[in-house]
């Protein structure tokens, strides 16, 4: 009897030991990205096991105490929560970044924009109804042109560099969430065939399936073994030991294997994915409808005018340039400022009118009040400007919720050093005074020994 | 809830990036003054940014053609000034002409050249031009009136918007101020090359009859003139007007796009302090552990 003492003792200290090595361990990495805490899970001892195998029917003594597993502290719920909004925040993010790209590519309000340089051609027109005979002011028509169609082919190249390098940007996205994939497939085997708590393997395997939903909004369910599968879009990418690739393509992913589309939660592939297809696609439409009504209503306009040599039916414009990267000045009127038609037709007739016959210019400078292409420009680059705004607001918002829910999630595991330091001072007394228990059981031990003698 | 280190450590790093983004965006706004970098930043002020800019380069371009048309109508209020005098001679010499029973051939003809060289000054003043267009021909080309006096002009009135709403006809023609040559009595220069010559010869008849046309002439002369006075003062007026309305809205396009330079400054005055006192706090906050009271 006095020999299990001496084990239940033995047993104590080992426990005790853990326990501050545990402690120890989780104040170390306090700091770490995707610790969490561990705490080790003692139980007593119960008969006919360890140490204590030579001493039956001892009458319900507990002969200490076995530290049976060191396991992490999470709650499941607030880490698919967390991890969930985190992604939702930087799909949020990530969209409002997008959003103020497009929007800078016109460069409204500042001086820069294609509104001023709207403003200006218009004024042109104005002026040359005053003095429609002047070279000058007709020269100053046709360079306030080709500034309009230059600013508005500038804006569609500028839309198209950005579909350029959100492309580039899906090829890194499917490099990395493949590296990932193939590396958690690769943990998910060690942990499964680890028969303990390989704790620093799960932390690990975490972090990697947060960064991958984050990335391309995966689904992560918990699998057998400690293992997890993830799937995307309804389709498996990675299930247990397997992963399976993806590839990059200029408007997003796809499976590698047979070349179907990825469809993916929130995320930022899902925020870039819809700037490619959706957002730019819509800007380009609307730009190039502002594009058409500019380049009719002159064309309509100017051809129905008369220049200096009396001859009508000129396009200003080249009618088959109706989009934003396909408009230009005609070549009836380019180089030729007195081709410009700034006469309106006498009537009865008609015929063509005096040289001094500014009234059409007349007619061309006030569309910039009554005609359609400026008044929707403003109007599409306004209501832009407001889905910015509010996707600003929304970028904000998902931010303070994922903030949240991660401070929950990291209530449950994150480490607290008072906690840890107060469990290790319990561990050194209860530590010592098994020790202490050794001590005397080792006495007791030499006292009987020595009865014998 | 339980506080951990690593919840402290992000929220104290949060707070601090929202504090310094705060600082930032109120000291850009203090560079550059302008309150909205972006529509997005105040769509609806932005977008009034648009309009106004708009509406203030149309009014400036106006009072342009404004300035250009009462330039052109004064010079040609003062061609008619002189066309008047002219005239005012012409209807003096044709009075004494009348009277010719007192005078002799030689008297008669030296009256009839100064009828033709009044008719030549009127012709020279109807060919006026300014700034290389001429103010009498419509909106043709050339000189209005040729050497033998016929009009190549045309009829046209530019009609020009010289302020919002206001509409002013730009230019007085040939024939609204010299007379229609359809008809030969209201041709002025044919009136005074005939009355030349009724001079010359003694045709009394012939000369009562051009005297009852220059008398419609000066009338149409001086209803031209009026006119044309009349126009110039409401332009004057209308620029007048329109100068205020452009500093109305430049004062309020300066209200919505440009920031108050007091209120800024005293922003980023109090988000810097409240950046060093989210920094001093943080400071106090990343707590005391355990770990200092143990020996």
């Amino acid at each position: 009897m006095a020999i299990s003492g001496i084990f239940t003792a033995l047993s104590g200290m080992n426990a005790q030991r853990r326990v501050i090595d545990t402690a120890a361990n989780n104040i170390a990495n306090q700091l770490t990205p995707g610790y969490r805490r561990q705490v080790v899970d003692l139980v007593p001892v119960s008969v006919g096991t360890g140490p204590s195998v030579h001493t039956r029917g001892t009458g319900g003594v507990a002969l200490g105490v076995d530290a049976i597993d060191t396991r992490r502290v999470l709650d499941a719920a607030s880490e698919a929560r967390a991890r969930q909004s985190t992604a939702s925040a930087v799909d949020a993010a990530t969209t409002y970044e997008s959003m103020i790209q497009v929007e800078d590519v016109f460069g409204e309000p500042g001086e820069a924009g294609i509104s001023e340089r709207l403003d200006a051609f218009w004024t042109s027109w104005s002026d040359l109804s005053d003095r429609a005979d002047d070279t000058v002011a007709r020269n100053e028509v046709l360079a306030r042109a080709e500034s309009v169609a230059d600013r508005f082919r500038q804006a569609n190249d500028d839309l198209t560099a950005i579909e350029t390098d959100t492309a580039r940007q899906f090829g890194s996205i499917v490099e990395r969430s493949n590296s990932l994939a193939t590396q958690i497939a690769q943990l998910n085997r060690s942990i499964a065939s680890d028969s303990g708590s390989p704790n620093a393997l799960l932390d690990q395997r975490d972090t990697l399936a947060s960064e991958l939903s984050s990335l391309i909004g995966a689904d992560i369910r918990d699998s057998d073994r400690g293992q997890i599968t993830i799937s995307l879009g309804g389709r498996l990418l990675v299930g247990n030991g397997t992963s399976f690739e993806l590839a990059a393509n200029p408007t997003g992913l796809e499976w590698a294997g047979d070349g179907q589309t990825v469809t993916s939660g929130p995320s930022e592939l899902a925020a870039l994915s819809r700037l490619v297809n959706t957002t730019i696609p819509d800007m380009r439409g609307e730009l190039d409808t502002v594009v058409n009504d500019f380049v009719t209503e002159v064309n309509d306009l100017h051809t129905a005018g008369y220049g200096l040599d009396g001859t009508d039916g000129r396009n200003f414009f080249d009618p088959a340039g109706t989009t934003a990267a396909t408009i230009a000045v005609s070549t009836d009127v380019e180089g030729e400022p007195d081709f410009v038609a700034a006469g309106a037709p006498e009537l009865p007739g008609p015929v063509a009118p005096g040289i001094f016959d500014g009234r059409q210019a007349q007619l061309l400078g006030d569309l910039a009040t009554d005609g359609v292409s400026t008044v929707g420009y403003r109007a599409m680059v306004a209501e832009f400007g407001i889905d910015t705004n509010a996707a600003g607001r929304t970028a904000t918002a998902s931010q303070q919720i994922a903030s949240t829910a991660i401070d929950e999630a990291d209530s449950v595991s994150g480490v607290n050093l008072d906690e840890e330091l107060t469990t290790m001072m319990a561990a050194q007394r209860g530590f010592e005074a098994s020790a202490r228990i050794l001590s005397i059981v080792d006495e007791m031990l030499q006292t009987m020994i020595n009865m014998t003698r | 809830m339980r506080v951990t280190t690593g919840s402290t450590m992000r929220n104290t790093i949060d707070q601090l990036g929202i504090s310094l983004e705060r600082l930032q965006n109120s000291q850009r706004r203090l560079a550059t003054g302008k309150a909205q970098e972006r529509m997005s930043d105040d769509p609806r002020a932005a977008s009034d940014v648009l309009f106004l800019r708009g509406r203030i380069q149309r009014t400036e371009q106006l009072d342009r053609t404004n300035a250009d048309t009462r330039s052109r109508l004064a010079v040609a209020d003062t061609s008619l000034v002189s066309a008047s005098d002219a005239l005012v001679r012409a209807n003096e010499l044709a009075v004494r002409a009348g009277n010719s029973g007192s005078l002799d051939t030689d008297s008669r003809v030296a009256i009839a050249n100064e009828v033709a060289f009044l008719r030549t000054e009127l012709l020279a003043s109807a060919n006026t031009s300014y700034l290389g267009r001429p103010l009498f021909s419509g909106t043709a080309g050339g000189s209005p009136y040729d050497d033998a006096g016929v009009y190549n002009g045309n009829g046209t009135v530019e009609t020009r918007t010289v302020a919002e709403g206001v509409r002013v006809a730009a230019n007085i023609t040939g024939e609204q101020v010299f007379g229609d040559q359809a008809a030969p009595q209201g041709d002025l220069f044919a009136v005074l090359e005939r009355m030349s010559l009724a001079i010359a010869t003694g045709d009394t008849t012939a000369l009562d009859a051009e005297r009852g046309n220059l008398d419609d002439a000066r009338v149409r002369l001086g209803t031209a003139m009026a006119e044309v006075g009349r126009r110039v003062s409401q332009l004057e007026e209308v620029s007048a007007d329109a100068a205020i309305r452009k500093e109305r809205l430049t004062e309020q396009l300066s209200l919505i796009e440009d920031v108050d330079l007091a209120e800024t400054l005293i922003q980023v005055n109090a988000f810097d302090n409240s950046y060093q006192a989210a920094l001093s706090a943080a400071a106090k906050a990343m707590p005391p552990s355990l770990a200092q009271y143990l020996r």
